[in-house]
């Protein structure tokens, strides 16, 4: 399973470096530990660790304005948090950016805690007119290195709803 | 007490002329446009909490150069986290400008919470600034300013700015993302 995880983070963080994306922010998950130990260990990324989950669709923003395309990886909680500032950015400030979100509350979680947050993410993305993808497992990878382009191409941010198959137990 | 203009006056005077610039929203942000400083200028605007981490976003994607946020003390309290990400972030080439008076000014003047009860330098000191002072004697703030931007690395410091109508003026004439255009440009050298 750990190794499963690495191997996950391995294929992620190679679709993102082919994307461009050389800033990333962060705010854990359970789920996202090896993802983000591989973003830390990359030398052609910056890890910037956040205190929420808006604070890193605004170092995005910044990011982009001095010529860097930035990444926000985080639970859905945080997604749901940052609406606000989500639909600023996506609408005001016009800004591309490229959200990797941790699903949980899937058929896979066992914890109450988690379950409304499933229910409720794409909701909440499409109210507020947010591109998104399922992200399954390494199959869709290719997806994570073509996110930044879409972004780019709308101006504004892409959301990556990364499953487990993607981030703990796919074969990569 | 110090004025608005008078603080603004300051910071455009001593300014490192490399300088980059994000601007807050409401009446500090409107203090550095009525400078109408040289710098290369970009007004956050809303969403209110957001305009600091686009200045270390900046910062961190233009290490060379001296980037300085201007904000308002309502828009920083709404993220006073965002003080922990400066520090954790390990970015050296970032001054924040705070315009502290205790209000809301331009939602009509309503009191943050805790006004009064709370000093914003000594919560960056604790948050582990190296540099973090509150301006508050007209007399000795150009040397503070003068120190403030001399540090040579983060540093903080929170102007305690008198009360003074700021009302919003007109809609401007280009929106945001005309501006951020405009602003990227003159980045990239096009303009």
């Amino acid at each position: 399973m750990a190794d499963s995880g690495k191997n996950c983070a391995r294929g992620i963080v190679a679709a993102l470096r082919s994307g461009g994306i050389d800033i990333v922010s962060t705010l854990p998950d359970a789920w996202l530990g090896d993802l983000i130990g591989g973003i830390e260990d990359d030398p052609s990324m910056k890890l910037i660790r956040v205190t929420r989950e808006d604070e890193g669709l605004g170092i995005c923003a910044g990011a982009w304005l001095g010529g860097h395309r930035g990444a926000l990886v985080a639970q859905n909680a945080g997604l749901l948090l940052s609406t606000n500032v989500l639909a600023g950015i996506a609408y005001h400030h016009q800004i591309p950016a490229v959200m990797l979100i941790a699903m949980r509350g899937g058929p896979f979680d066992n914890q109450y805690y988690h379950a409304y947050k499933a229910r409720v993410t794409e909701p909440v993305l499409k109210g507020v007119g947010i591109p998104y993808h399922h992200i399954n497992g390494p199959d869709d990878f290719p997806v994570i290195a073509s996110a930044w382009q879409q972004a780019s191409l709308f101006r504004m941010p892409v959301a990556l709803l990364l499953h487990r198959g993607a981030l703990v137990d796919g074969a990569a | 007490m110090l004025r608005r203009a008078l603080v603004g006056g300051l910071l455009k005077k001593h300014l490192h002329e490399d300088a980059l610039v994000i601007g807050g929203l409401g009446s500090a942000g409107r203090t550095w446009r009525e400078q109408n400083a040289p710098h290369p200028t970009y007004f956050a605007s809303d969403p209110m909490g957001a305009g600091l981490m686009m200045a270390l976003g900046l910062a961190l994607a233009q290490p060379e150069r001296p980037v300085f946020y201007i904000g308002g003390d309502g828009d920083l309290v709404m993220n006073l986290g965002c003080l922990l990400t400066v520090v954790g972030s390990g970015a050296t080439n970032l001054k924040i400008a705070i315009f502290d008076n205790g209000r809301y000014e331009t939602g009509g003047g309503q009191s943050l919470a805790g006004s009064g009860s709370y000093s914003l330098a000594g919560i960056a000191a604790q948050a582990g600034f190296p540099h973090a002072v509150a301006v508050s004697d007209p007399d000795k703030a150009e040397d503070d300013v003068i120190s403030f931007f001399a540090q040579p690395g983060l540093a903080f410091a929170a102007f305690a700015i008198a009360v003074e109508a700021s009302p919003y003026g007109p809609p401007p004439r280009w929106s945001q993302a005309e501006d951020r255009a405009v602003f990227m440009r003159r980045l990239a050298g096009e303009i």
